[in-house]
């Protein structure tokens, strides 16, 4: 038994897999190929040659230790590299032997640059030919990732101990040098540089290339983009490609969003206002909860710079639990962006007029003031990077809304809201072993009493507590139990969320959400909101689906607003993560 | 001036008078060089090196007539200490007692060997410690003949104990020992009993042969070969049992009948040897029978029946005149397969050979010999026929094989004959050639000179075979120079391989699902062979080049190979012109023209050559692909090399990257793609000049149609959707956990895809949005 089972199997999935493997029973592959044990299950061509090819006179005829020695190249691929072969007769029978499964990951050429021991799903699976093609494109990329692209490296693996073995020479490292722009664009080249995640000087990483083709895409005057990045003996050379689409673009879908709602929408882009590149766009949004139209605007002032004037107006009509509105509003907002330090600044702000009439709920009605807005957001390129399969990085964003009495406003008031999330990829492994996240909020109204505050200030300048986004163990904004909305809150969420360790991406999490408000700017009520719960997040190959389970529970002490009964709430959510 | 010549004239006369009368001094009184003081003297100077030592030393020659001495040497605890460690050991008691005898032929001979006493101590010798005095070459030829000044020699008593002599080299260690003994009275036997272990380097362990001989013989009396009963039996390790017997006879008018018997078994190989012959000084015959079996080898008996030997020789001088042999061959190789297997047929052939002396000068030492080997099977193996002839030249008391001449033919008239028969074994050859009939006809001729620094095996080999589909017509010359070195001789091939007509079906292939063939290389499983291959495969390892095998090979096709395949309808010309070294391959393989369905439009491939470079370095890649279209012709090249191929495009007219790509992809220009075909023109793109895909990823790129192609140039990730026939739908890809970007878009139908967006919205916190949506772009 020994000699079958040359080494311990640490990995249960490859335990269950030899378990399972041992049931299977002994079968005829063609007249001279028999399997003494179970069954690889080969494909059409393999068959073939394995057995010869009755359609072909050359290759009809296999003789057996050809057929041997394809067969141990086909078994080989399917992690089986000791088959004992036998021939009775004119037939070959073959013990499929048991499958190797990796034990060790080693390396050289790497030390300071990588540490193998952050390569997970390499021991423990199967050896194939295939797992060395994997662990060698990922050592690749971790290095790429570190400024060294023309990395070089080879593999190799002991079947008989269940080593994997790669041999790295990370050579030169590389800092973003000289990028050769694109030739023949009916627009400023200079306007990509706009998009790019780094800055002249930093240390090389394919991953902030892939971003900013990814940010180059995302916008519609591009439908490809990417960086052709080549060594040679001379060096390293990196020319930057992209496609121009037609400027105009005309979309009508239908979609589901985060919160489970059917919405509509078309959309009209106009994708290249002059050779600066400047965008338009008009939006129209329908869904149960809001219908809305919305106008853009990006008015770059240089062809290069990161500064715009963003003029934008949108009609809207809001349908939520706690209220009914229509809302409109003109703004102009200059918009300026930064890449430095593995960050993204972008600070906006600028004078907005809007219009709301309350139709359900508290909220003026048939009121329409001026406001000044801001936005400033912080992201890290990680997070920005791994936006849709999170698991490392941080963004905060800080928004801002004041209006001033006698400045086109009945009252003075001042929203400030502050949120963020940041995820750990634990232990730094690649794939994740297990994220561990947390996003949190805190926003107030201040400058103005809690009475006029109701009146005069919309519902959607209020802070309505429960849902997917916030506390999962309530019903979307069920907070405050009377609809009137908080004017200060705080949120915080916590989930560790299992990486890649179910098959097919399955991932389970545990989460703890918990939230306070208040009544009042700056104030908050002693009670503690918070939501204990699991989920379950699905990579799926359109999005991500997840599904929470969350109780509602309340620390009372001593808030004069009633709590929520305390019940189980599930979401089903399709495209948010956390 | 006279008186010049005078002087000196009467000086060299004065110095060989001198000479002569101090030769006649030592001739009669020889003790007056030849003493004890003198040896001492010549030992302690001339072996030095070995820093003699002893207690005893000492030499005495008497004189019982002018040109006969006797000498006796005895010496006690003679040892030797060599300065670099080679050799060591004590002769505990040496005692020497010859009579020696001068002449004109041989100038010194031993008449007479009184008595020869050796007994030693420990014996160490290191041949692997460099050596104070070289060794000079060996005669082999000598070493295996009785030398000429020992011929007339008789032994009155020998007494040789050597308890432990050890032999260590760098192969292992060899410890032996020898206790010979013949006493006086005449009728006393030779014994010998020796014994050998042998220790290979890194075992404890050794393994032990004892033999014992027992030599009966009046030679050692009278000084002639008179009469000789002898037998030997030896017993050790590896089941090792021989046991032989000679016996030779006096008969009437001098002559001499000789028997002999041996049988014995060793590792699995058993012998057997018989021979019984009459001779004289005018020569002789004789019958004999050799048969060897091997219980596991691939010839399972080898035997050589009703041989007849006959030869002759001058009577006067006892020198070879003729010899002749005749011998009946039987080869039977082993079973092949396994428990049914063939039981393979015996070969049979006959031995003949033909020697005689020849003059050379005024002694008729020269013996020329002619050998003729003709082999064929009972029935079957094609027609398989082995003729084999060989003239070989050597002198008389030498080697009768000094100078070599050996010419083989072997011929295969039906190979499919071959083929069938080795079906079902080890042996069995692979497809496609096993498809194939006709002849092979293969010749190989060997020259040399023994002690030649080289010998050399010419050869020539051509096969004319075909099937149905495929047609092998190749010619091989060649030559084999053969080195001796050390213990393993060098071998160095010179081939040119000729593919004058070469027609090859390739395996079935689909666009899906195809697996290499061949065992992959990284991965170790403790076969040795491909345990080195995988590491000398690895980054920086010195790749081990064997200097015992230089070999020099050229391919070459005549007319280009022609490959047809069921993924390709028209046949693949493929011309090869490489030559393969230790170092590697080199030169080039090059795909000649041919047209192909490519990008859904009939292309013309113009050529693809693969440069291998020796040194384990990729191959270099250098094709062109002519495709054309509505008055548009895209030169498509193939650079870079097999492992990482890159795709270059041009056009005429002149068209971007993008646009070729598009054009080739999607038959449109980007301008008249919708936004998913431009990404897919755009990744692929991108993907081919980074040299993403494979080679065979290439091909079913270029040969089927391509509905959506996706790229992640961080991680060198795609996933290309193909359309196949019936409307069905292949994803290739080489997906890796750190891609994320590839799954973004979901091109559905023409202007119809999903779409993942990411939302900014802060109030409802990160969402996420996926849409299906319709589209069009202007």
């Amino acid at each position: 038994m020994a000699g079958l089972l040359p080494y311990r199997v640490r990995s249960k999935s490859a335990a269950l897999l030899l378990f399972l493997s041992s049931f299977a029973t002994a079968k005829d592959l063609c007249p001279r190929v028999r399997f003494s044990g179970p069954d690889p299950k080969l494909t059409e061509v393999e068959k073939r040659l394995v057995c010869g090819d009755p359609g072909s006179d050359s290759w009809k005829d296999i003789s057996l230790p050809q057929a041997r020695e394809f067969m141990t190249a086909f078994l080989q691929k399917r992690g089986r590299h000791f088959p004992r072969y036998e021939t009775e007769g004119d037939t070959l029978v073959v013990n499929v032997g048991t499958m190797t499964i990796v034990r060790s990951l080693v390396g050289r050429g790497l030390e300071g640059v990588y540490d193998l021991g952050k390569r997970r799903k390499v021991v423990g699976r199967p050896l194939t030919p295939h797992l060395l093609d994997q662990v060698k494109k990922a050592v690749l990329f971790e290095l790429s990732s570190r400024g060294y692209p023309c990395a070089k490296a080879t593999l190799t693996a002991d079947a008989r101990t269940g080593e994997v073995r790669i041999d790295a020479d990370p050579q030169a490292r590389y800092l973003v040098a000289k990028i050769e722009e694109p030739t023949g664009l009916t627009i400023d080249p200079a306007v990509l540089r706009r998009y790019e995640a780094f800055r002249a000087g930093d240390v090389l990483d394919a991953r902030m290339l892939s971003l900013t083709s990814d940010r180059i895409k995302g916008d519609a005057l591009f439908s490809s983009a990417y960086y052709d990045v080549s060594c040679s003996t001379t060096g390293l050379r990196i020319v930057q490609r992209v496609i121009e689409a037609p400027p105009h673009l005309i979309t009508i879908g239908a979609g589901v969003d985060t919160e489970g709602l059917v919405r509509g929408r078309a959309r009209l882009v106009q994708s290249r206002l002059g050779r600066r590149a400047s965008s338009a766009e008009v939006t129209l949004t329908a869904s149960r909860r809001e219908q809305s139209l919305d106008g853009l605007m990006r008015l770059y002032l240089s062809p290069r710079d990161r500064l715009y004037l963003s003029p934008a107006a949108f009609l809207r009509r809001e349908d939520e639990v706690q209220y009914e509105a229509e809302h409109a509003e003109l703004s102009l907002s200059p918009t300026w962006a930064s890449d430095a330090g593995g960050l993204r600044l972008e600070v906006r702000g600028g004078p907005a007029v809007d219009f709301f009439d309350t139709r359900r709920g508290q909220g003026p009605t048939n009121a329409s003031w001026f406001q000044f807005i801001t936005r400033t957001q912080v992201t890290s390129h990680l997070y920005e990077y791994y936006q849709r399969d999170p698991r490392d990085g941080w963004t905060a964003t800080l928004e801002t809304a004041h209006r001033f009495k006698g400045a086109y406003s009945d009252v003075e008031a001042h929203w400030l809201r502050l949120s963020g999330q940041a995820l750990w990829n634990l232990g730094n492994f690649s794939p994740p072993a297990a994220v561990l996240a947390t996003r949190a909020m805190a926003g107030t109204v201040a400058g103005i009493d809690r009475a006029p505050a109701l009146s005069s200030l919309p519902p959607t300048d209020r802070f309505f507590l429960g849902g997917d986004a916030d506390l999962r163990g309530l019903a979307r904004k069920q907070l405050p139990n009377d609809g009137s909305g908080f004017l200060t809150a705080i949120y915080d969420g916590i989930e560790l969320r299992a990486g890649d360790v179910l098959p097919y991406g399955v991932q389970p999490f545990l989460f703890i959400d918990a939230a306070m408000g208040g009544s009042y700017g700056f104030q908050l009520d002693p009670d503690v909101y918070y939501s204990p719960g699991v989920g379950v997040r699905w990579a799926s190959p359109v999005g991500t689906v997840r599904t929470t389970a969350g109780r509602g529970l309340v620390w009372r002490r001593g808030s004069e607003l009633g709590p929520p009964r305390p019940h189980w709430q599930f979401f089903f959510s399709f495209g948010r993560e956390f | 001036m006279k008186r010049f010549f005078k002087f000196v004239a009467s000086g060299v006369l004065g110095l060989l008078t001198l000479a002569a009368v101090a030769s006649l001094v030592i001739a009669i009184f020889p003790a007056t060089v030849l003493n004890t003081r003198y040896l001492s003297c010549a030992v302690r100077y001339f072996g030095r090196d070995y820093r003699p030592s002893w207690v005893e030393l000492a030499l005495n020659v008497t004189s019982p007539s002018l040109l006969t001495k006797r000498a006796v040497l005895t010496a006690r605890d003679l040892c030797v200490d060599e300065i670099h460690g080679f050799a060591q050991g004590c002769l505990r008691t040496l005692e020497i007692d010859a009579t020696v005898r001068f002449g004109l032929s041989p100038l010194v001979s031993v008449t007479r060997l009184e008595r020869a006493v050796v007994h030693t101590g420990d014996i160490h010798i290191n041949s692997s410690a460099t050596r104070a005095v070289s060794s000079k070459k060996k005669n082999s030829d000598a070493a295996t003949t009785i030398p000429s000044w020992a011929r007339s020699m008789t032994v009155g008593e020998v007494d040789v104990r050597v308890p432990r002599a050890v032999l260590v080299s760098s192969s292992g260690t060899t410890i032996g020992g020898v206790t010979a003994a013949l006493h006086s009275e005449s009728s006393a036997l030779l014994t010998a009993d020796v014994y050998t272990i042998l220790k290979s380097t890194g075992t404890k362990k050794g393994k032990r042969y004892d033999a014992n001989i027992a030599f009966e013989s009046v030679s050692f009396r009278e000084g002639r070969l008179a009469s000789l009963n002898a037998k030997i039996r030896a017993r050790g390790a590896d089941g090792l049992t021989a046991d032989a017997r000679v016996k030779l006879e006096p008969q009437q008018g001098g002559r001499l009948q000789l028997t002999a018997s041996a049988q014995g078994v060793f590792s699995g190989r058993a012998l057997e040897a018989k021979l019984s012959g009459e001779g004289g000084k005018d020569g002789g015959r004789a019958a004999f029978n050799i048969a060897v079996s091997d219980r596991t080898g691939p010839l399972r008996r080898a035997a050589f029946d009703a041989c007849e030997v006959k030869a002759g020789a001058v009577k006067k001088t006892g020198y070879p005149e003729y010899a002749d042999l005749r011998c009946r061959i039987t080869l039977l190789p082993a079973p092949f397969g396994s428990s049914k297997g063939l039981t393979p047929k015996a070969l049979t052939g006959t031995l003949s050979l033909h020697g005689k002396t020849r003059a050379q000068v005024a002694r008729r030492d020269r013996f020329e010999t002619r050998v003729d080997i003709k082999i064929w099977p009972v029935e079957g193996y094609g027609g398989f026929l082995l003729v084999a002839e060989a003239d070989l030249a050597g002198s008389v008391g030498g080697s009768f094989a000094e100078e070599r001449r050996i010419k083989a033919k072997a011929a295969i008239d039906r190979f499919g004959e071959v083929v069938r028969f080795f079906d079902g074994t080890e042996y069995a050859l692979p497809a496609p050639i096993n498809a194939l009939d006709g002849a092979i006809d293969v010749a190989a001729e060997f020259t040399g000179r023994a002690g030649d620094e080289r010998s050399t095996v010419e050869y020539d080999a051509k096969t004319d075979l075909a099937s149905a589909k495929q047609k092998l017509i190749a010619a091989v010359k060649g030559s084999a120079v053969i080195q001796p070195s050390g213990t393993v001789p060098r071998f160095k091939i010179q081939s040119d391989v000729d593919l004058k007509r070469v027609v090859l079906e390739l395996p079935y292939l689909e666009l899906k699902g195809n697996s290499s063939p061949i065992p992959d290389k990284r991965i170790k499983t403790g076969e040795p062979k491909r345990d080195a291959v995988v590491d000398a495969a690895r980054l920086g390892a010195a790749r081990p080049v064997s200097d015992a095998v230089d070999y020099d090979v050229s391919l070459r096709t005549l007319t280009p190979i022609i490959l047809s395949s069921n993924l390709v309808k028209a046949p693949i010309p493929v011309s090869l012109d490489v030559r393969a070294k230790p170092a590697g391959l080199s030169g080039t393989i090059r795909v000649e023209g041919f047209n192909m369905e490519v990008f859904r439009q009939n292309a013309r491939i113009d050529h693809i050559t693969f440069t291998p470079a020796p040194g384990g370095a990729a191959t270099a890649l250098d094709g062109k692909i002519v495709y054309k279209r509505n008055e548009v012709t895209v030169n498509i090249l193939l650079l870079g090399t097999t492992a990482k191929p890159s795709v270059v495009f041009e056009s005429d007219p002149p068209m971007s990257q993008d646009e070729i790509v598009a054009f080739v992809l999607y038959g449109k220009t980007p301008n008249d793609l919708d936004s998913d075909q431009k990404a897919s023109a755009g990744n692929a793109t991108n993907a081919m000049a980074s040299g993403a895909f494979g080679l065979a990823s290439l091909y079913l790129f270029a040969s089927t149609p391509v509905d959506s192609v996706g790229y992640d140039s961080a991680t060198q990730s795609y996933q290309v959707k193909f359309k196949l026939p019936g409307g069905a739908t292949l994803a290739v890809g080489s997906n890796l956990q750190e891609s994320r970007t590839l799954s973004l878009r979901k091109r559905l139908a023409r202007h119809w895809e999903l779409q993942t967006e990411a939302g900014g919205g802060s109030r409802d916190g990160n969402t996420v949005t996926t849409f299906l949506q319709w589209f069009t772009r202007y």
